[in-house]
């Protein structure tokens, strides 16, 4: 059951963490639905010291929801020196109350932010600096809301996850087709699937909700074990039948087949 | 087990995925597959245990389970099969140490016979250094590699070649 943000108050945020302080190559996954009622310039998430323009204060990673009903776009930005952007709207086009899978990859060798939606590359953005944040060591990361109370996010959203690296982009792209991103564990920093709570299953980060409201969100595939036959199973199949056919079983002395009284004894 | 007896199985989502060059998920009505690439090189990775019932007496074959994702019905796909035995205070686990690719652990298999369908074919793995001399209960990796650029076999099916499953079975 994914987490539903009412345009308000609701949030969630994980507490302060070096981890959150990613100002080189990363990655990000989410699957988002947006109601028509939406609010522009409202909050997915962000990992920042703060919301002012000092350069402790920068985002490393802010993602919002602009464009128009039916019709939704995501901003990326990030921040260097005192608070100046490196922004960029991809066009997804998100119609009204659909879930999509989505995903962003940055890379500060190529200084290319990629985005992809549900399986398709949606854009390329090539920017020139990169992220920096002065002396700050350690950034919260919200959901849904600024940490000064403002871009209240109006939307649902699910199983996220935070990567250190830019992972490459057939990997973003089998995710964004429905795959976890337990399928591609370098790197990765967080993962909440925000089914009800919020419990990180790679760093054991737990995320503090404010608001509560859930709706269901589509399914992902997960990874899935080897299957071993093992030959004991068969050893011991085979010596239960053959007691059975002995002994009063199927075919033996007393079962279905036997001598004693079985069925057709 | 007896010679053609099933040992493991994998299916796609079994796969771990390497840092680079990986397979790519995808699904193909509901049924997910692997992905590799016609042109690049691509590998998907699978952790196993050999059960104890192998008799390592020849070895083992293996069977894959192989689509198109554009139907092709012709050309050849290359496939390396290299086995990595863990072995105890030995292994270095940051490093990979995957049998060289040798001709006992390639094969190529042909596109399958019509649109939209599957082709099921084998491989035999003779025991002993093509498949890094793994007996039971050796922990294992299995890495399944598309030698797409033809650098060893001729690889001249077009489009991504799909992998539904893998089975191993006692030659």
């Amino acid at each position: 059951m994914a987490f539903t943000f009412d345009g308000a108050d609701d949030s969630i945020v994980y507490s302060t963490s070096t981890d959150f302080l990613q100002v080189g190559d990363l990655s990000w996954f989410w699957q988002q639905f947006i109601p028509p009622s939406v609010k522009t310039s409202n909050l997915i998430m962000t990992m920042e010291g703060g919301t002012g323009e000092d350069e402790v204060e920068n985002s490393v990673l802010f993602l919002d929801i602009l464009g128009a009903n039916n019709s939704w776009d995501i901003r990326y930005i990030h921040e260097f020196s005192t608070g100046t952007n490196e922004a960029n709207t991809f066009l997804t086009n998100i119609t009204n109350s659909t879930w999509v899978n989505l995903g962003l990859t940055r890379n500060i060798t190529a200084n290319t932010v990629k985005l992809w939606m549900d399986g398709s590359l949606i854009d390329t953005f090539n920017y020139t600096n990169d992220p920096a944040v002065g002396a700050t060591t350690t950034v919260p990361l919200r959901i849904g809301l600024r940490g000064d109370g403002t871009f209240d996010g109006e939307h649902s959203i699910a199983n996220i996850a935070l990567w250190g690296s830019a992972i490459p982009d057939n990997v973003m792209l089998s995710l964004t087709k429905g795959f976890s991103p337990l399928f591609y564990p370098h790197g990765l920093i967080l993962y909440d699937k925000l089914i009800r709570d919020s419990l990180d299953v790679i760093g054991g980060k737990v995320g503090a909700i404010t608001g509560a409201a859930v709706m269901e969100q589509p399914s992902l595939i997960y990874p899935a074990l080897s299957q071993v036959i093992t030959g004991t199973a068969a050893v011991v199949s085979g010596r239960i039948m053959s007691s059975l056919a002995r002994d009063g079983g199927l075919a033996g002395r007393g079962g279905i087949a036997g001598r004693g009284g079985g069925l057709a004894g | 087990m007896a010679s053609g007896d099933t040992l493991l199985t994998f299916t796609p989502q079994a796969n771990e995925s390497p840092a680079s060059n990986a397979a790519t998920f995808d699904t193909r009505n509901s049924r997910v597959c692997l992905d590799f690439d016609a042109d690049a090189d691509e590998e998907a990775v699978f952790s196993g245990v050999m059960p104890q019932s192998y008799a390592d007496t020849t070895g083992v074959t293996v069977i894959l389970t192989m689509g198109s994702s554009t139907d092709q019905t012709s050309g050849t796909v290359a496939w390396e099969l290299l086995f990595e035995r863990i072995i105890n205070d030995s292994t270095d686990l940051d490093a990979d140490s995957f049998a060289t690719s040798a001709a006992g652990n390639r094969f190529t298999q042909t596109a399958p016979g019509g649109a939209s369908q599957p082709a099921i074919d084998s491989k035999t793995i003779a025991k002993g250094a093509v498949m890094d001399s793994v007996v039971a209960g050796d922990p294992f990796r299995l890495k399944i590699r598309r030698d797409a650029d033809g650098t060893s076999q001729t690889d001249s099916m077009t489009g991504d070649a799909e992998l539904y499953s893998i089975e191993i079975r006692e030659t």
